[in-house]
């Protein structure tokens, strides 16, 4: 409904379908041929017929050209509601009777918005748009004003500001960020906001985005959908206008994956690091340099080319020289979204893995240890020229309550009988700070003392329940061997392929029956179906139960078969990589890490230099926190001792560099990624937007602002020109129908149906509908009257009563 | 030889009915002698007049008698052929004499009353060998068949009437007057009261009129109300003439009309 008379600018969104108005000289054509063709029929009453055409020839001739008025108006309003017609207010005049509008200004800034194209980002059209907006607002009017992001809260006006200065400022201050767009967040602060204002307020939303595919045409069914509804909502309650800024298509390759075969280093030992580039486009081929620096230094540079669609892997061999922190990244060449091209991972280097071996039987002889085959297994090469992995330090169960496990990056437990309550916490700890533990059964071991010591600690140490040893002879035949399954397991990645791999000829002839906790992952199973190493997480270390002896003891493993000894630098390596995982990030997630009691501060310095003080927190702090990000914390088991430093959420991509002491001095880096998917700029535009999001929404999708583009008054959804376009043309479709029948009665239908449109022009659709009542009541009853009256004159003249 | 149809007026015929007083200019050869005789005064014999019935069938040939549409089984023409026999059959079966006289433009053909049964077939033959031809030309044949009709006769005209409806009047008029009891059977075919038709069409006249091209569904209600109209002066007309008048449709069986008509001559002569 139009609120008051006001200057109309008059448009149409699809215009090129007003062609189909030429459908309308259709009844013209027919109405030519129609008086030369009609068949041919004797009849004897003609001069009936001359004389009834004669006496109406005119109301003939009015009954003739008004039908086919109203055929071709039925056709040039097919054209008229195809081509999405909308009227508009000038400048100035909305909103003449006074009330003030409530602006709701929305830019989308996630990191598909920094690209670049003619010069300028989209970002940059975008807040031009709304600057726009703001500058073409009348006095009065307030705006408040929300961003599109992921890490953030949206609202950056949050109470509806008068003063355009102010608003402008704040949209000058405004920049894209590097993360994904939160699409439902924002959508629903919107909603909240409209729903806060008074219902009489004019309201309106002026969404600024490019429409990026995988934030608002998400594979997900429900985020679909909810932001589907959301719109819709928005749209029920307020004047919503899209703008578009993606422009045209844009072809992107970005470098999607950065790793290394090992989440650690080793000095002297060739790391594989692998880069996965991928081109979003649906043609041609991304020709690019790629670059490989480490510690910032050019190590590599090779030319690459990706088809359109597809991904590729690159690989590199590089060898550190130096333990330490390094940073290790990758740069593709320059296109149109530079900030994708550009791929961080912090790697530590270290001179040994430092493994810990505690046996836990009476040593007589060396190997009646049970340590002695781990102990042979990790033994440093001969050769000098090939470094060994790890290095290995042994100690009897004795002084497993006061060795320092700091300085242990694995430890392995091979055949212990009993852990006290403090061994078990100190294990807990180890675990949780990023450890390995690696636990090996055998006859010492009492199940019951490890199902209480280690299960029962607040983290759940222990990835199953031991139940009962099984023996040999419970096996249908007499021994046990291995079951890799399907190899999905990291451990038996070396294994698989390799058709004598040693796993399926391994005999064991006993084993500790275990039940596997919730969480926990079978790597290896027994042919009788019971797990035969299992492992699980706990805080960022892991935890590696061997469900027979890591010795001769239960099996022929360490004296028979060759997969012992790779099988035991991949549990190692496997159990020491929770370390290292929480280094690397995603844009918007904070950085975290546990310190000790004695661990007082942390400083954190990022990429673009500037740096934040952060202090341990308590557990309490931490759920509060949590609670207040909305989202699980990766710690919520943990054990009430230990603390934590934490960041905000990254906002930018980048080495980050974490300085932890007094009193002991600790530097890691950790590496800060963007979220690939905002790459993908291949399918936002041109052409529509997201059609099937804005199904049944009538909402108007705009490419740019021009002078008069204000908010659309008649293209409102719940009141769409073009909606009320297709109801007169089914009015019409139905009096045209009726007047080829009754051309008396078509003719009041019409009058009903004019008058019905022009009242519900004016006064809404329940004015129409009465005005067309009544409208119909008055034309029917004087025809009945005029009818009536005829034939009571006529039968006067008859002499008939 | 006499026919049974009895006639209301009084004559000088064989059977006798009553006497009356001798006046003046009376002819006396009717003169009751014997009452002379008897009583020295002049009375006139009267006897019940016990003459042949006579009833002439008119029927119109024009061409557009021959029109017949689709919904209708037979042409008017037709139609009236059918009639006209089944009526000289009832005449003749009460051994009344009936005659026939077809015209169109004029007075085509005449065939004299007679009450010989094998009159019937002289009939059907003239009624077979008569084909429409010919613009309607109903009040000078009318009136050229007055002029020839020396006896009064019941005369029933079988005609669309589509002719000059005043000229037509006339003819009937003067046939009234010369004391004829004239009944109009007028013989329509469905489709031009009902005017069934939908699809844009040109109307070619069959003697001689304009074609129409017409749209009907714009023009049928006209149409309907204009030939109803003409049904209503035809009616009015004759009701002014005191002329029976009855609407013959092709398509309703002369089983329902035909009884239908004898029962309003009954009731007719009742009232007379």
């Amino acid at each position: 409904m139009l609120p008051s008379w006001t200057p109309l600018a008059f448009g149409f969104a699809s215009p090129w379908l007003l062609l189909g108005a030429c459908l309308a000289t259709i009844p013209v054509v027919l109405h030519l041929l129609f008086r030369r063709q009609h068949r041919e029929e004797p009849f004897a009453a003609n001069r009936f017929l001359a004389e009834a055409a004669r006496k109406h020839s005119r109301r003939l001739r009015f009954q003739h050209w008004l039908l086919l008025v109203v055929r071709m108006a039925i056709l040039l309003l097919v054209a008229f509601s195809l081509a999405r017609p909308f009227v508009e207010a000038l400048p100035g005049d909305l909103d003449s009777d006074g009330t003030a509008v409530h602006h709701i200004l929305i830019i989308d800034s996630s990191l598909s918005m920094r690209h670049t194209a003619g010069g300028s980002r989209r970002f940059d059209r975008g807040r031009a748009i709304l600057e726009k907006i703001v500058t073409a607002a009348r006095e009065g009017d307030t705006f408040r004003l929300l961003t599109i992001r992921a890490a953030r809260p949206p609202v950056i006006i949050g109470q509806a500001a008068g003063r355009k200065p102010d608003v402008l400022a704040e949209l000058e201050r405004l920049q894209p960020t590097w993360e994904a767009a939160d699409v439902v967040t924002a959508l629903q602060s919107t909603l909240s906001l409209l729903d806060a204002r008074e219902l009489s307020e004019h309201q309106r939303v002026s969404l600024v985005s490019d429409l990026q595919p995988t934030d608002w045409q998400p594979e997900g069914e429900s985020v679909h959908s909810r932001i589907h509804t959301l719109l819709a909502a928005i749209a029920s309650k307020a004047d919503l206008v899209v703008y578009d800024v993606g422009g045209s298509a844009a072809a992107n390759s970005t470098i999607v994956d950065l790793q290394s075969d090992s989440p650690v280093a080793v000095t002297g030992i060739p790391v594989v690091l692998r880069a996965t580039v991928k081109h979003f486009g649906t043609s041609g081929a991304g020709e690019r340099q790629i670059e490989l620096h480490v510690d910032d230094r050019l190590v590599s540079r090779r030319p690459i080319s990706v088809a359109a669609g597809r991904s590729i892997d690159f690989e590199w061999s590089h060898r550190f020289a130096t333990g330490g922190e390094h940073r290790v990244e990758a740069r593709l060449g320059g296109d149109g979204l530079a900030d994708d091209n550009r791929r961080f991972l912090s790697l530590p280097v270290r001179d040994r893995l430092q493994v810990l071996l505690v046996g836990g039987r009476y040593v007589g002889r060396p190997e009646d240890a049970a340590t002695f085959y781990l102990e042979t297994a990790l033994a440093p090469d001969p050769d000098p020229a090939r470094p060994g992995l790890v290095e290995a330090t042994t100690i009897p169960e004795r002084r497993l309550a006061t060795e320092d496990l700091g300085r242990y990056d694995c430890l392995v437990l091979s055949d212990i009988g009993r852990l006290v309550r403090s061994e078990a916490d100190r294990l807990a700890r180890f675990v949780a700070d990023g450890g390995g533990l690696i636990l090996g059964l055998g006859d010492t071991v009492d199940p019951g003392s490890w199902n209480q010591q280690l299960g029962n600690t607040s983290a759940g140490l222990l990835p199953g329940r031991l139940d009962r040893i099984v023996e040999a002879s419970d096996s249908t035949s007499g021994a046990f061997v291995f079951d890799p399954g399907n190899y999905t397991h990291p451990v038996l990645g070396e294994f698989r392929g390799l058709a004598d791999n040693g796993l399926a000829t391994t005999v064991t002839i006993r084993y500790l029956r275990t039940r596997p906790h919730p969480g926990s992952n079978v790597a290896l199973a027994f042919d009788s179906g019971d797990p035969a190493i299992l492992t699980r997480r706990m805080g960022h270390g892991r935890v590696v139960l061997v469900t027979t002896s890591l010795d001769d003891r239960w099996t022929t493993w360490p004296v028979l078969s060759a997969s012992y000894l790779p099988m035991v630098h991949e549990l190692i390596r496997f159990a020491v990589s929770g370390r290292w995982s929480a280094r690397q990030r995603q844009v918007g997630e904070p950085i975290f890490r546990r310190v000790d009691a004695t661990t007082s501060a942390g400083t954190l310095t990022g990429p673009d230099g500037s740096s934040h003080s952060l202090d341990p927190t308590t557990p309490r702090e931490r759920t509060a926190r949590a609670r207040r990000a909305g989202a699980g914390h990766p710690e919520k088991r943990d054990e009430e001792s230990v603390r934590e430093i934490a960041s905000d959420e990254t906002l930018v991509p980048g080495i980050y560099r974490l300085e932890l002491g007094p009193p002991s001095r600790v530097i890691e880096l950790f590496s800060v990624n963007i979220d690939p998917a905002e790459s993908d700029l291949s399918a936002s535009s041109p052409g529509p937007p997201p059609t099937d999001l804005l199904s049944g929404i009538d909402v108007p999708i705009r490419v740019r602002w021009q002078p008069g583009d204000v908010p659309v008054l008649s293209d409102h959804p719940g009141n769409p020109l073009s909606r009320r376009a297709l109801a007169i043309l089914l009015g019409l479709l139905m009096v045209e129908l009726i007047m080829a029948w009754r051309f008396r009665v078509g003719t009041i239908c019409l009058a009903v149906l004019v008058t019905t449109a022009l009242a519900g022009w004016w006064g809404g659709w329940l004015s129409g509908g009465v005005a067309g009542l009544l409208a119909g009541g008055l034309f029917a009853a004087r025809d009945w009257r005029n009818r009536y009256g005829r034939h009571r004159r006529a039968a006067q003249t008859h002499g008939q009563p | 030889m006499t026919g049974r149809h009895r006639s209301s007026q009084r004559g000088f015929s064989a059977e006798f009915a009553e006497h009356r007083e001798y006046t003046a200019g009376d002819d006396v050869r009717y003169v009751d002698w014997k009452v002379y005789g008897r009583s020295d005064r002049y009375y006139l014999k009267q006897f019940e007049d016990e003459t042949n019935f006579s009833c002439w069938m008119v029927l119109d040939t024009s061409e557009s008698m021959s029109y017949r549409s689709t919904a209708a089984p037979v042409s008017k023409l037709d139609h009236a052929r059918r009639a006209i026999a089944a009526l000289s059959w009832l005449v003749l079966g009460q051994r009344d004499a009936v005659g026939l006289a077809t015209l169109s433009g004029a007075l085509d053909r005449l065939l004299p009353p007679s009450t010989q049964p094998s009159h019937l077939d002289q009939i059907g033959r003239i009624l077979q060998e008569t084909t429409p031809r010919g613009p309607t030309a109903l009040g000078a044949a009318l009136e050229d068949l007055a002029t020839r009709l020396d006896r009064r006769s019941l005369v029933i005209c079988f005609s669309d009437l589509f002719d000059d409806l005043d000229s037509a009047t006339a003819g009937l008029e003067h046939l009234a007057w010369r004391g004829h009891d004239v009944v109009v059977l007028q013989v329509i075919d469905p489709a031009e009261e009902d005017f069934p038709f939908e699809e844009p069409t040109r109307f070619v006249g069959l003697e001689g009129e304009t074609d129409q091209v017409v749209e009907p569904r714009a023009l049928g209600e006209a149409y309907r109300a204009e030939f109803q109209q003409f049904l209503d002066d035809v009616s009015h007309r004759c009701r002014s003439l005191h002329l029976d008048h009855l609407l013959l449709r092709s398509d309703v069986p002369l089983t329902v009309t035909l009884p239908r008509f004898l029962e309003a001559r009954l009731h007719h002569r009742g009232r007379g």
